[in-house]
């Protein structure tokens, strides 16, 4: 009895992670598994098992092809200026004398914003001719009218992006700054290291886990980023702002089909296992190591 | 190869809170003479760490220069001051291997691969760490890590050596063995070397020279032995050695009022089984507590409202009460004010 109790025991203090576990990520993962391979009407309420013919309608299509595309660059696009110009900005307030609290805070604002309401006052900042992008960058750069041109439209979503990315960057980083040891900086000074090799041999080893932990964090919103593409452009024009998670919205809540938007959520979930096997690759593996004293 | 340093009257304030000034150091000039180990011994907080920050050229003196050699080096950058320091928490670089942590220096002064690669071994060698070449710090004992902090500083050949406190992280016995270990470094290599450490019994086997600070100023400075057996102050003989400090008794002749007389434990003789000389200093009164340390014995004696601590054999028979002489040459006399030691 005492044996069965004993064996019992650790299962039942897991029990609660694992039905979470259970409930939130292994079943839907598997009913949109499932789904892939059938014909759903949620109309009548019928099924019909289909096959690979989702896949084959699904994959060959422009649709998907495009929106593969756009999520690549508006993740190449948004994770690293804002991993750059977040750790920028972290540095420089670092160095404040005086200010730190008014510069954080202000880099912090738009996270603590709501991205839609932020979303429609940028898409008021890119509207035509009359907007403030136009009117300031448009003699600039001889180019107007962001949101309606399919070749600027993602431009344009990508800055809102980044605009609301680097802030939260910065906070980790600075973070992180306030923990750094002083001895390796005494060290650095002696060693005649000057201020590239100081952040290139002290801070950025020191910086690793948080890169890592910063990188997955972009790239995760990145990959799902949603809310400023149905605020701003509705995946137009042309489909040119239309991202993998903008399209099995539309797919499965516009369109009913329900096979083919799991057939992107597929598609989708291979991206993000790709990314993070990039966490545990060479390079990344040292950085995230390179913290440890 | 190496020169003196000299400080010259250094003193450094931080501006605090509410804009008070605090005074780490106040007017503090010392000569650390080449090829020799001097040593900087205080209480933490008395600012000799700040000190010989401020030699390494890592804090700003508010006033006051150093010099090194016939070089004043007061606002030179400290890599080009010719210094290397050894840190109390090592200061090593963890993303890097213990090779590469050595050659650092050398790396960054431009020296070719392959000349960094033989210097880098060669100071390895000399701390015994050229097996661990290819390991990183955190897979490294703390004795080891502290090697390769010394192997580090060495590499550049520099001709003034810093040690801020480096044994202080260390276990007992390794400190004891790397005590040994540094001083005969230092002789081999014959660079400056400032030591800094709270340590007495570091100040006193590896110097050839002491300063004891306190307070932000130098308290005395001379060899180990001047200043074990002549201490300037009532600090420094309490510091060094932990002696025996009372107001004089009155009955004790020679002494005016307001003298400390100060005796140190092991100068202590029973009465029983010594010859009374003349003016020698007795004291006569209850054991209130017998320490034993093996050989020796401290025994805590209450006369009158002082508490004497006096160190003799083990093998003496202990009895509720006793008497013991310190020969006059033994008795110190300071000024009961200022500590200062009085001249006989």
């Amino acid at each position: 009895m005492s044996t069965l109790r004993s064996r019992l025991t650790p299962h039942l203090l897991l029990a609660p992670a694992t039905i979470c576990l259970v409930v939130f990520v292994a079943a839907p993962l598997v009913i949109v598994l499932v789904l892939a391979f059938f014909n759903l009407n949620l109309v009548t309420g019928t099924s019909s098992f289909v096959g690979l013919a989702n896949f084959t309608t699904e994959i060959p299509h422009p649709e998907f092809a495009r929106a593969l595309r756009n999520t690549l660059l508006y993740a190449v696009f948004t994770i690293g200026p804002s991993m750059v110009g977040g750790l920028l900005v972290a540095l420089l307030i670092h160095g404040l004398r005086r200010g730190q609290g008014f510069w954080r805070s202000l880099y912090f604002l738009p996270v603590a914003t709501t991205l839609v309401a932020m979303s429609a006052v940028w898409r008021w900042m890119f509207r035509a001719d009359t907007g403030v992008v136009d009117t300031v960058l448009g003699p600039l750069l001889g180019i107007h009218d962001w949101l309606s041109d399919p070749n600027l439209a993602l431009a344009a979503i990508t800055v809102v992006g980044n605009w609301h990315q680097i802030g939260l960057v910065a906070i980790l980083y600075l973070a992180a700054l306030g923990t750094l040891p002083q001895d390796q900086y005494d060290s650095a000074a002696l060693d005649g290291a000057g201020g590239w090799n100081r952040f290139w041999h002290v801070t950025w080893p020191a910086l690793g886990p948080t890169t890592i932990f910063v990188f997955i964090m972009t790239a995760g919103s990145a990959l799902q980023a949603y809310d400023v593409i149905a605020a701003m452009t509705q995946g137009g024009p042309l489909g040119s702002t239309e991202t993998l998670t903008f399209a099995i919205w539309n797919r499965g809540v516009h369109y009913f089909d329900i096979g083919r938007a799991a057939v992107l959520s597929l598609a989708l979930l291979v991206l993000s296992v790709a990314v993070t096997a990039i966490q545990r690759t060479g390079y990344a593996r040292r950085l995230e190591s390179g913290g440890t004293r | 190869m190496s020169a003196p340093v000299h400080i010259r009257a250094v003193s450094k304030s931080f501006e605090g809170a509410k804009r008070q000034t605090t005074r780490i150091l106040d007017g503090v000039s010392l000569t650390a003479p080449a090829g020799q180990i001097t040593t900087i011994l205080g209480e933490s907080g008395c600012g000799k760490t700040t000190l010989l920050r401020i030699v390494a050229g890592l804090e700003t003196a508010t006033s006051g220069g150093i010099h090194i050699g016939e070089r004043e080096v007061t606002s030179v950058h400290p890599s080009r001051r010719g210094v290397a320091m050894v840190f109390q928490n090592y200061g090593l670089y963890p993303a890097k291997t213990v090779a590469k942590n050595i050659e650092f220096p050398l790396k960054m002064a431009g020296v070719a691969p392959a000349e960094r690669r033989t210097r880098g071994l060669a100071a390895a060698t000399l701390l015994h760490i050229d097996h661990v070449m290819d390991r990183m710090p955190a897979q490294l004992s703390g004795g080891q890590r502290q090697r390769v902090g010394i192997a580090r500083a060495l590499a550049r050949d520099p001709e003034i050596l810093l040690m801020d406190e480096p044994l202080s992280n260390l276990d007992a016995q390794l400190r004891i063995e790397m005590r040994a270990e540094l001083v005969a470094m230092q002789r081999r290599i014959g660079s400056t070397m400032l030591y800094v450490t709270h340590d007495q019994t570091e100040a006193m086997t590896m110097s050839d020279r002491v300063v004891v600070m306190r307070g932000g100023h130098i308290e005395q400075q001379g060899t180990p032995e001047e200043v074990f057996q002549v201490p300037a102050t009532t600090y420094v003989a309490a510091f060094l050695g932990n002696m025996n400090l009372a107001p004089a008794p009155a009955s004790e002749t020679g002494a005016g009022a307001g003298t400390t007389l100060g005796v140190r434990p092991e100068h202590f003789l029973p009465a029983d089984h010594s010859v009374p000389q003349e003016g020698d200093l007795c004291i006569e009164g209850a054991i209130e507590y017998a320490e034993l340390l093996g050989t020796d014995r401290i025994l805590h004696v209450r006369a009158g409202d002082t508490l004497w601590r006096a160190r003799v054999d083990a093998a003496l028979p202990l009895h509720e009460r006793i008497t013991v002489r310190a020969r006059a040459a033994n008795v110190h006399r300071f000024d009961a004010e200022s500590g200062v030691r009085l001249a006989v």
